[in-house]
């Protein structure tokens, strides 16, 4: 795990500053899945992506918090669309870069994870009922890290959302893949130890019997 | 290095205790407190700058002079007098201190001035300091109180099985008092205070291995060390249940927050996820705190969440379905189906009309022997974890005999039983007898119903520490 971190901190672009590429490739290089991606640099020339479409397109900078609010995520694109996708973010955030993905289709609900570092009992990592709606849902559970995948089963039990992994109209979904991921989110917060300030993975979603990561977020602090 | 540390138990079951500000004066804090702790029978010492004589018992003039050997000293003097005092009883190799003053940390930088130097003081000396600010302690079972305020004494003199530890002295009494309305098995009552140098992880250890405490409840505004907390108490989760009230938001909340984790952590909702993961059960009030520790004390852990309700008023029998069904506290509870041969062992010992599917309702015709005996059927129930039992005492065939008569069913009952009892002005009094009858009882429907969420929580968490490697 040091090692991945350690090489993994030298590769950014920004440092200390990661942005969602940089994230969802240490993931990645974790063993999570994230959808295929490349990330066009704001001087590059618009390279045409290896693996098929629809795509995402979206611009990827550790400056901007709400892409969605600032129109800055393209959805469901074919090839032609993700040209002019990929202008109009040019043109309005010239500063950054896009990334773009391979659009992912999935079943049942969005869940979230991630991590933070409470004041009196130090890291901790939560899971929870994800996408736009998930602070108006609030359907969350926190555990301190790192932790085992009982711990983190019993942390999606008691989600009010726990029925839809009990084969609700259904769905099969995995919980115990879906701990063994919060198991993962665990250890990275850990080992990140004092650099560590605040982590999302929202949306994550059941994807070809594999839980997938579409957005990631991970905040460091700067330590000498 | 860390001085030698004295063992806790010379805390709780001191030979020789002084008092410092001990006085004549009536209504002095000093005074009371001496007076208070006459009746434990130990030997006291106060200690008082003119007078030669406190309450009949010889005074000494200066800490110094004091005889070796003194366990604890009680400090009731101003906050400047106390640092001093504490040091001349560190110098005397006094062990323990309680330090009942205020006046220090809490009332601003000069007070933390005067803190600072206790602590200094209790790091320098093989003395431990509880306190400052703290109403020291209160142990039934060896008639030993400091507490000099009015906390329900008396009701609870007969001690019992739980270790209270409050962070706040008036929460603390203030709870005492409403435990002690409806009866309450105390253990021992330690008021923290400034926790300048004991604090809850010391109490955690010392009543996590003492045997006749059989539950922890602490109320705590701030968790010292906050892991190893955590930690210790899932040393002591699987042997007794460990309850805290843990009073005011994270810090989490206020600071700046950009992610949607820490902003859903805002509400102190990773304190709730950490004592779950290490087996604490979390409670929000004082009424909660002294309602679980009551229950958990005294009952088994239920096997399971299925309930069976008797009742002599059908009303009430239904207001419990419909709590019992509500999904309240994350912990499910249902309504248990009763064997054939159940209801027809309560329909033999009642009536032709009684309703003895769940709710069982035996009406207001109903003895206390009828009670016994669907009782008796009820707990040979394999179908049934836990009971809720409704006494009412204004039925005519019901008589005060029906305490006992609930009361023989505990000891024989694998499963726990809860009573829930309410007669207009005497409602309090009742649930005193059944709790000196070993009967754990609640003035409600709702507080019974709750009590019986504690203990199925409990089930959850040793379940769950069973799991753990």
């Amino acid at each position: 795990m040091n090692t991945i971190l350690d090489r993994w901190r030298t590769e950014l672009s920004v440092p200390d500053r990661p942005d969602e590429y940089e994230v969802k490739r240490l993931l990645s290089r974790l063993g999570l899945n994230v959808p295929l991606g490349i990330r066009i640099g704001p001087a590059e020339i618009d390279g045409v992506p290896e693996f098929s479409g629809p795509f995402v397109a979206k611009v990827c900078s550790p400056d901007i918090v709400h892409k969605t609010d600032l129109h800055g995520v393209h959805l469901n694109l074919g090839p032609e669309e993700l040209a002019m996708a990929l202008g109009a973010l040019r043109d309005a955030f010239p500063e950054s870069a896009i990334l773009v993905e391979q659009m992912v289709s999935f079943d049942g609900p969005e869940m979230i994870a991630g991590g933070l570092i409470d004041p009196g009992f130090g890291p901790a990592v939560m899971v929870g009922a994800g996408g736009i709606l998930t602070e108006i849902a609030h359907d969350v559970a926190f555990r301190l890290a790192p932790l085992d995948d009982a711990e983190a089963r019993r942390m999606i039990e008691e989600l009010k959302i726990w029925p839809v992994f009990e084969g609700y109209r259904g769905l099969q979904l995995d919980p115990a893949a879906l701990a063994r991921l919060i198991v993962s989110v665990s250890r990275l917060v850990d080992a990140l130890g004092p650099r560590f300030d605040q982590l999302d993975l929202n949306p994550i979603v059941w994807s070809h019997a594999r839980w997938m990561i579409l957005d990631a977020k991970l905040l460091l602090h700067a330590v000498m | 290095m860390t001085p030698n540390r004295p063992d806790l138990k010379r805390l709780f079951n001191p030979k020789a205790i002084a008092v410092i500000g001990a006085s004549n004066r009536e209504g002095s804090i000093g005074g009371i407190i001496f007076e208070r702790l006459i009746p434990s029978l130990r030997k006291l010492y106060p200690v008082h700058p003119r007078e030669s004589h406190i309450m009949g018992y010889a005074a000494f003039t200066e800490i110094a002079m004091l005889p070796e050997g003194i366990d604890v000293a009680l400090l009731a003097t101003g906050a400047e007098a106390a640092v001093a005092a504490a040091e001349a009883c560190a110098v005397k190799k006094i062990p323990f201190l309680i330090i009942v003053a205020g006046g220090f940390g809490e009332t601003g930088t000069a007070g933390a001035r005067l803190e600072a130097r206790l602590q200094e003081i209790a790091s320098r000396f093989e003395t431990r300091i509880l306190g400052p600010n703290s109403l020291g302690v209160f142990i039934p079972g060896e008639r030993l109180d400091t507490i000099f305020v009015e906390h329900g004494d008396k009701a609870l003199g007969n001690g019992g099985g739980v270790a209270f530890i409050t962070q706040s002295g008036s929460v603390g009494v203030e709870a005492l008092g409403l435990a002690s309305n409806t009866g309450y098995g105390m253990r021992a009552f330690v008021g923290l205070g400034n926790k300048c140098d004991l604090d809850e992880l010391d109490f955690l250890d010392y009543f996590g291995r003492d045997p006749e405490t059989t539950c922890l409840a602490f109320y705590l505004e701030s968790i010292a060390h906050g892991r190893r907390f955590l930690e210790r108490a899932r040393q002591v989760t699987p042997h007794k249940p460990v309850l805290v009230l843990k009073a005011g938001r994270t810090a989490a909340g206020a600071r700046a927050v950009s992610s949607h984790t820490g902003r859903l952590a805002g509400m102190d909702a990773v304190v709730s996820g950490a004592f779950r993961q290490y087996g604490i059960q979390r409670v929000l009030d004082d009424e909660e705190l002294c309602d679980a520790s009551k229950c958990l004390a005294m009952l088994p852990p239920a096997r399971g969440p299925r309930v069976a309700v008797l009742t002599p008023a059908g009303g009430f029998g239904v207001m419990a379905a419909d709590y019992i069904e509500a999904d309240q506290r994350g912990m499910p509870l249902s309504m248990a189906v009763l064997a054939p041969c159940t209801v027809r062992r309560i329909r033999d010992a009642t009536f032709p009309f009684a309703a003895c599917e769940n709710p069982v309702d035996l009406t207001a015709s109903a003895d206390d022997g009828m009670f016994g005996r669907s009782l008796d059927a009820l707990i040979e129930d394999d179908g049934v974890d836990i009971i809720i039992c409704t006494a009412f005492f204004a039925p005519p065939a019901i008589s005060d005999g029906l305490i006992a008569e609930i009361a023989a069913r505990v000891p024989r009952s694998p499963k726990p039983l809860i009573t829930f009892t309410q007669y207009g002005p005497f409602t309090d009094l009742y649930l005193r007898r059944f709790h000196d009858a070993g009967v754990v009882g609640f003035p409600s429907v709702s507080r019974a119903v709750r009590a019986a969420r504690f203990l199925v929580e409990r089930t959850r968490i040793l379940a769950a520490l069973k799991e753990q490697p």
